[in-house]
């Protein structure tokens, strides 16, 4: 049960990741284009900055699963590292809760507000709905759950690599 | 409901929950208390990252993470080197010299002192140098890399506060040299006194050879603020094309990215994106509800009240920023801080250029204290040695930077006179 949970994880959380990457170079190849088109076009683009915007949120909401599986959420780990095994298996267990408390509120109100946004259009973008955008929150959520639960089967704590 | 948010905060942190996590949850709570609509929740985590300045963070961390790969580090120690790497105690000031240089690309620390850490800690252990005095040297410098633009949490302060970011860059080199100097001052006196790295300038390339090779990473810089001051591009638009830059330089000159490490690359940028860009929702959500429940102004009014002089402000200013430094993660710390205390600077006629500088450098201090210090984490992992280990010998590092602190904090003109010669019309 636990393997096989695992070895779903593995992929949700991986295929979150490749599509979060994805919209990171959109976004940038996108910002080169606004640029591209002001200088040499000589005809900017309003649409590019709404795109880079959203699919950089987009990018934020399908990378927190990873972080989260990996622990690579930046937090105050004091007690952590003073702490012996029994107590750390014990915050695992508060860390994790915590985490599922507010990405249950980030599914169930972002799909509320994601519903709401059929009828609004992107402003610079009128063609598309809002929904598109809003859609990352719940979408992002759902994801996180699952590598969430996969953290706390099989914990990593890999905070440097993300830290600022 | 502020007290409630404040409690469940503090709780979350001590229990070791993510930054974001507890920001997020004691804000949902504190809607919850307050019987708000909770639909609020989500609406501000969107609007706090939907916001085109703040794209400027995942490029410039990828960028900045393209040029680590893309063999830029090397280059600039040996650039760093042949500059200043000649005399005693040349080692550790190449080492403060190359982090200021490697700022100018990147504008994370951490990345800083991974990059420059795991070249120059195992120079500085071959010349003698202690262990523990190479990681404090190596986590302090690092702190360059906020100061001096280009700067995440400059951004994030120009954001929250509603200053311009091409203003707030310009500002930082001030500073940044100031620190940079004071450092390498410190450093050179302290080997003299030690009796340190006598043959420091073994092996090291003629300036001119080391500015050759090194051309195409200083020009990286050149381009980024250069666009920026000569109006052809925004700070955002600049972090693109610096993505742009740093990949042509790293594929096609230096050859030393391959195709397979992009994946690498992209991967480690959107983990680090996502991770602040995360802590920037949530706090954009908790500052959005003390703002909305009036906490800012019942703040500012009461240090009104209290501090009557600009001096005493920016001291209490200080005093709290590096006691919220030690615990709390720079970004959060500054989207909740700058909406609050930047009009009470404002009222007490500071700057709000000058003040988001103060906070920054006030802020950084905090990554090279424990016991949650960024800088010291990378450090201690680059040279293997624990944290605890490191104190005694950080201890006069971090006074030298608190020296700087104050002087940044009461002179003003450091800050502003590049400012004002950029932006007078």
């Amino acid at each position: 049960m636990r393997d096989k949970f695992l070895r779903l994880e593995h992929w949700t959380s991986r295929m979150a990741l490749v599509t979060a990457c994805a919209m990171l170079l959109v976004a940038a190849s996108l910002g080169m284009f606004q640029i591209i088109t002001r200088f040499v076009l000589e005809t900017p683009a309003e649409w590019t900055e709404v795109l880079i915007r959203f699919s950089l949120i987009w990018m934020v909401f399908l990378g927190i699963p990873m972080a989260f599986r990996q622990g690579a959420m930046v937090s105050v780990d004091v007690l952590y590292r003073w702490s012996p095994a029994r107590i750390r298996r014990l915050l695992d267990g508060v860390v994790c809760l915590a985490a599922l408390a507010l990405i249950f509120v980030i599914i169930w109100w972002g799909w509320d507000y994601t519903q709401r946004g059929k009828v609004q259009t992107m402003a610079g973008l009128e063609s598309i709905s809002m929904f598109w955008a809003y859609l990352a929150m719940p979408v992002g959520g759902v994801f996180s759950v699952i590598s969430i639960i996969g953290n706390l089967l099989d914990p990593q704590r890999l905070e440097l690599e993300t830290a600022q | 409901m502020t007290t409630a948010m404040l409690i469940t905060m503090v709780l979350c942190f001590a229990l070791t929950v993510s930054v974001a996590v507890s920001i997020g949850l004691a804000a949902v709570l504190g809607i919850q208390v307050a019987e708000v609509n909770m639909l609020i929740s989500v609406k501000e985590m969107f609007n706090s990252i939907n916001k085109f300045p703040l794209a400027a963070i995942p490029f410039f961390i990828l960028a900045g993470n393209i040029m680590e790969t893309g063999g830029i580090s090397r280059r600039l120690v040996d650039f760093a080197k042949s500059l200043v790497g000649g005399i005693q105690g040349g080692l550790p000031m190449t080492c403060v010299l190359t982090c200021m240089i490697f700022a100018s690309v990147s504008g994370s620390s951490v990345a800083t002192t991974f990059a420059i850490g795991t070249i120059l800690i195992p120079a500085l252990l071959k010349h003698g140098y202690p262990t523990t005095w190479a990681a404090s040297l190596q986590a302090t410098s690092a702190e360059l890399g906020v100061i001096i633009p280009p700067s995440i949490p400059m951004i994030l302060y120009g954001v929250s506060a509603e200053v311009s970011i091409g203003e707030l860059f310009i500002a930082g080199f001030g500073p940044g040299f100031f620190i940079s100097g004071a450092l390498m001052l410190f450093v050179w006196a302290y080997c003299k006194y030690k009796g340190w790295g006598k043959n420091d300038g073994d092996g090291r390339l003629s300036v001119g050879k080391a500015t050759w090779k090194a051309g195409w990473a200083l020009l990286m810089p050149v381009i980024i603020l250069g666009g920026i001051y000569g109006g052809v591009f925004t700070p955002t638009e600049a972090s693109a094309v610096a993505v742009f830059y740093a990949l042509i330089v790293g594929l096609l000159i230096y050859r030393e990215i391959k195709v397979p490490d992009l994946y690498i690359i992209l991967r480690k940028s959107v983990l680090s994106s996502a991770v602040i860009m995360f802590i920037i929702a949530n706090a954009g959500l908790f500052a959005f509800l003390i703002t909305r429940a009036g906490v800012p102004e019942a703040i500012g009014i009461w240090l009104q009240d209290v501090l009557k002089s600009p001096v005493y402000f920016l001291l209490g200013v200080n005093a709290a920023l590096f006691i919220i430094g030690m615990f709390i993660e720079t970004g959060a710390a500054i989207i909740v801080l700058a909406p609050i205390l930047a009009p009470v600077a404002m009222h007490f006629g500071i700057d709000p250029v000058h003040f988001g500088l103060i906070m920054v450098v006030n802020l950084a201090l905090g990554m090279i204290t424990p016991p949650f210090g960024v800088n010291l984490f990378a450090a201690c992992t680059v040279a293997r040695i624990s944290l605890d280990r490191m104190i005694k010998d950080l201890i006069p590092f971090v006074l030298v930077v608190l020296a700087c602190l104050m002087v940044i904090s009461y002179v003003p003109a450091l800050s502003l006179t590049l400012r004002d010669l950029v932006y007078a019309r």
